[in-house]
């Protein structure tokens, strides 16, 4: 580090917090980001798909070094044998996260952001004299040392600690937190531009399989996610390798990797003085498909406006900064509480129910999701879920 | 005196040859009984409460609660 204040100090260079820095430091902002691992966006803890070209390019340029599929559609395999295939140009993107990471990390320094790599903060002080004090230690030499900041964000990821050093409540509860975990194998998928997902009583219902084809490096991401497990249900390793095996029966896994995905949406509280939480860290993940990329660094993009129009202000207090929190609710929190409602809905249905459900479904994607059949496959969910009334009126109307 | 409350006969075990270090276990632990230290995973036993929420979490199956032949 080559000095020991800054304006503000970035826990965690991914994708949230390396955007938020790049922001902040375009704006003429003294920022560290601190990353606890010696390469950034190594390992990666991802499944890789994301959204749209458009809404990446909103907050960057998109750099193709990174993108390894055009996703033309998603393939879902429901209950009961039903199958529903979305066929869409466009629908989204397979990146190799490594990269990505990397390259937002790279736009970060270029923006003039101190990116400090094995460097692991240790704790974070109460604010006094109008900063706060990060303990930091350097994981090479092992030397700990002081900076202090004006404000520090925390995009340390799902298992952030930062958030509750200052005393948030952040902490992944179960089951509002999925377990998963990604095989990557050497093979190709027989639909390479789509998506593939299992779900349903007849595969795992709590969560979802999936297999996303990384075109470019030749390789699949063969994975499955549940909310949390009950003590002794089968783990996700064995599940997935059981999918791998009947898949993909004579390809070699190339690695393992796994991780929290927290599915709680937004969180309550993710701000304090002159702290703020942003991605992963404060639950900006898609409760009903578990993708974080783009609302992470959404959030990390509003994390940087409200931060500056704070630092400007003088005004960097819990008050100030929940303006930030309300802004994410507005621009996706509302969303993930809607979708976090659908999953719910779904996933308490009975077999022949959740069934209906999938029919339903895959006749209103037939009907290209226009207006008429999306009409009557509104009205025939709701004749599936008169049985049970109260849950459908939770789940879409309140 | 922390030392003079009586632990429970357990001990929180940690399978490295199973652990892919994904973390996930450190965010869920209520105590903040685990940490990562670069790929190495530590467990604080003596903050750990046997709540069971990391072995249900972990993914590959590499924690379990074993009570002490002690």
């Amino acid at each position: 580090m080559k000095s020991r204040s800054y304006d503000v100090i970035v826990i965690g260079a991914g994708p949230s917090g390396s955007l938020c820095a790049r922001n902040l430091a375009a704006k003429g902002y003294q920022v560290l980001l601190v990353e606890k691992r010696p390469v950034v966006g190594v390992p990666v803890r991802c499944g890789e798909a994301t959204g749209r070209r458009a809404r990446l390019s909103r907050f960057m340029d998109v750099n193709e070094e990174y993108i390894e599929t055009d996703l033309n559609g998603v393939i879902l395999h429901g209950p009961g044998g039903v199958s529903v295939r979305y066929d869409k140009p466009d629908v989204g993107l397979m990146i190799d996260r490594a990269l990505f990471d990397q390259d937002v990390a790279r736009q970060a320094v270029r923006a003039g952001v101190e990116l400090c790599v094995s460097t692991r903060v240790e704790g974070i002080s109460p604010v006094k004299d109008g900063v706060r004090e990060l303990t930091v230690i350097d994981e090479i030499t092992r030397a700990s040392s002081t900076v202090t900041a004006k404000l520090v964000v925390g995009a340390d990821g799902a298992e952030s600690l930062s958030g509750r050093w200052v005393g948030l409540k952040t902490r992944l509860l179960p089951p509002q937190v999925c377990s998963a975990i990604e095989l990557r194998i050497d093979a190709m998928d027989a639909n390479p531009n789509h998506l593939t997902f299992w779900q349903g009583h007849e595969s795992v219902n709590k969560g979802y399989v999936w297999v996303f084809p990384k075109v470019k490096s030749g390789v699949i991401n063969l994975g499955s996610g549940v909310l949390t497990p009950k003590l002794g249900e089968k783990n996700m390793y064995d599940l997935s390798m059981e999918y791998k095996n009947r898949l993909f029966p004579d390809a070699k896994v190339l690695e393992v990797h796994g991780g929290a995905v927290p599915v709680s949406g937004n969180l309550q509280e993710y701000v304090a003085d002159r702290f703020v939480l942003c991605g992963d860290a404060a639950h900006h993940t898609n409760p009903l498909t578990g993708g974080g990329i783009i609302s992470g660094i959404l959030g990390g993009e509003l994390a940087s406006k409200w931060i500056d129009a704070g630092l400007k202000a003088g005004n960097v207090s819990k008050e100030f900064l929940s303006q930030y929190q309300e802004d994410c609710w507005t621009q996706f929190g509302k969303g993930h509480r809607y979708q976090m409602r659908i999953r719910d809905f779904v996933v308490d249905l009975p077999l022949p129910a959740q069934t209906a459900f999938y029919r339903i479904f895959r006749d209103m994607v037939k009907g290209d999701l226009s207006m008429p059949s999306k009409l009557i496959g509104y009205t025939r969910m709701l004749g599936l879920a008169a049985g049970n009334w109260k849950t459908t009126k939770k789940a879409f109307f309140s | 005196m922390p030392s003079a409350v009586k632990r429970p006969n357990k001990t929180l075990l940690l399978d490295r040859d199973k652990c892919i270090s994904c973390a996930g276990c450190v965010g869920t632990c209520p105590d903040l009984a685990l940490d990562m230290f670069g790929v190495d995973l530590q467990v604080f036993q003596d903050k750990c409460t046997y709540c069971t929420i990391c072995v249900r979490f972990c993914p590959v199956g590499a924690l379990s609660i074993e009570k002490s032949k002690l």
